[in-house]
């Protein structure tokens, strides 16, 4: 079987480049320890023109659909990177109170730092779900579920230890 | 306080669980670690790549639709790469589209993308290592007359792909090659900084990474002579430099000064 050696990254749809860069750097960099906002677009016009004219043609060439550069940014927690990459149309977002839902991003935190994301969540007025208990065989011992600012779903997880 | 170093969960989105689950197994290869582990995510299925992370899959009558560039990236070594890469291709999954793409990608980056049963995207990764800038080995090339770059000007140079910096000290020849993993620079003149599309790195005028916390040495050099009024550059060797000695000029031969 061949080793996948790591889920590197997930690109993340967001309405606001500026709110998401806030909410993932500041409220989940708190719960979390650090965030490090990284992966900017920084394109003028021209660039942006360009590198869309040439990945048509790359596009023409392999005879597969062209997805357009989106202006984006990205933050990293540890080794987990997040692109975030501005919606350029708007999408019908779940129920504000739908907190549990997918797709779904999630990380591991420690169970002080579960303790921390209630007070940070609450504090912030972020809505969450939880911190929910899973038994065996569940890999996670317990998930606190919520959203970002653009409605996509996110938990953060307390990993059960291996036996 | 520790940091999180990897992700844990990503959950996706798929009509038929045992179609899918048979894809993510038996054609992409990952490690399958069991059906309904997650109670509140209802019908699942679950994998796990070497780092710990889970890949879940959960059943739904329709995927919702994300767009074309949201994708999800999977780090594999190289020989591992190849293995999975012509499986797909045999399987129909993919067309042969992995690639290099010096420019647009990194001179040591294997990629390829692709579409699960349900159209998520699915992007593939291995690093050639050791990373190590290439030199453009076009032998020694006459990037023009001495008196064609005014001073402060920076001009690209195809035919060798580096670029001439002039200053009043004298000149620079930079590979157009990122020290951090080996895509192509552009300058945008209107920074007075070359820009990397691929990582986000920027450089200074001559080199030198502009960061608040710098992970690059500067931008590789080339040798210069001055023969005849002209400038050549030697393109076979790229010279690595460092932040003390890259505004090291080549100076102008006395002749040319007078």
């Amino acid at each position: 079987m061949a080793r996948f050696d790591e889920f590197d990254h997930c690109v993340i749809k967001v309405n606001d480049l500026l709110l998401a860069e806030h909410f993932y750097s500041v409220v989940l960099g708190e719960i979390l320890g650090g965030c490090e906002i990284t992966q900017k677009s920084n394109m003028t016009t021209n660039d942006l023109v360009l590198s869309n004219k040439q990945a048509a043609k790359r596009a023409a060439l392999d005879g597969r659909e062209h997805s357009v550069s989106s202006s984006h940014g990205g933050v990293k927690f540890g080794e987990a990177l997040i692109p975030l990459f501005l919606n350029q149309d708007h999408i019908q977002e779940p129920a504000p109170e739908q907190l549990l839902g997918s797709p779904r991003l999630a990380l591991p935190v420690t169970p002080e730092q579960m303790e921390k994301a209630v007070e940070v969540l609450r504090r912030n007025r972020v809505p969450f779900m939880g911190p929910v208990e899973y038994a065996p065989p569940c890999p996670a011992e317990r998930s606190i579920y919520f959203k970002d600012p653009s409605s996509n779903f996110l938990e953060l997880s307390v990993p059960r230890k291996e036996a | 306080m520790a940091q999180p170093v990897h992700f844990y969960k990503l959950v996706m989105e798929v009509t038929d669980l045992d179609r899918s689950e048979r894809f993510y197994r038996d054609d992409l290869g990952l490690e399958p670690l069991g059906r309904n582990l997650w109670p509140d995510d209802g019908a699942t299925a679950t994998f796990r790549t070497a780092d710990g992370a889970h890949v879940v899959l959960v059943e739904v009558p329709e995927v919702a639709t994300v767009g074309l560039d949201v994708h999800r990236n999977f780090m594999l070594p190289e020989k591992d790469y190849f293995v999975v890469f012509e499986r797909l291709q045999e399987r129909g999954w993919l067309r042969p589209n992995h690639r290099t793409e010096m420019g647009v990608r990194s001179a040591t980056e294997i990629t390829c993308s692709l579409y699960d049963p349900d159209r998520n995207r699915l992007q593939l990764t291995a690093w050639r290592r050791p990373y190590e800038v290439p030199a453009a080995r076009r032998g020694k090339v006459v990037a023009g007359r001495i008196d064609d770059f005014a001073i402060g000007s920076v001009t690209y140079v195809g035919e060798g792909k580096f670029f001439i910096v002039r200053s009043a000290d004298g000149f620079l020849a930079l590979n157009n090659v990122c020290t951090h993993l080996q895509c192509n620079v552009v300058y945008q003149p209107e920074h007075y900084q070359y820009y990397c599309f691929c990582h986000g790195r920027m450089f200074d005028r001559i080199g030198r990474q502009v960061a608040i916390k710098a992970d690059c040495p500067p931008l590789e050099g080339y040798a210069i002579e001055f023969v005849d009024g002209q400038v050549i550059v030697d393109t076979d060797r790229s010279i690595p430099r460092s932040d003390g000695d890259a505004d090291r000029m080549a100076r102008l031969p006395d002749a040319a000064l007078a």
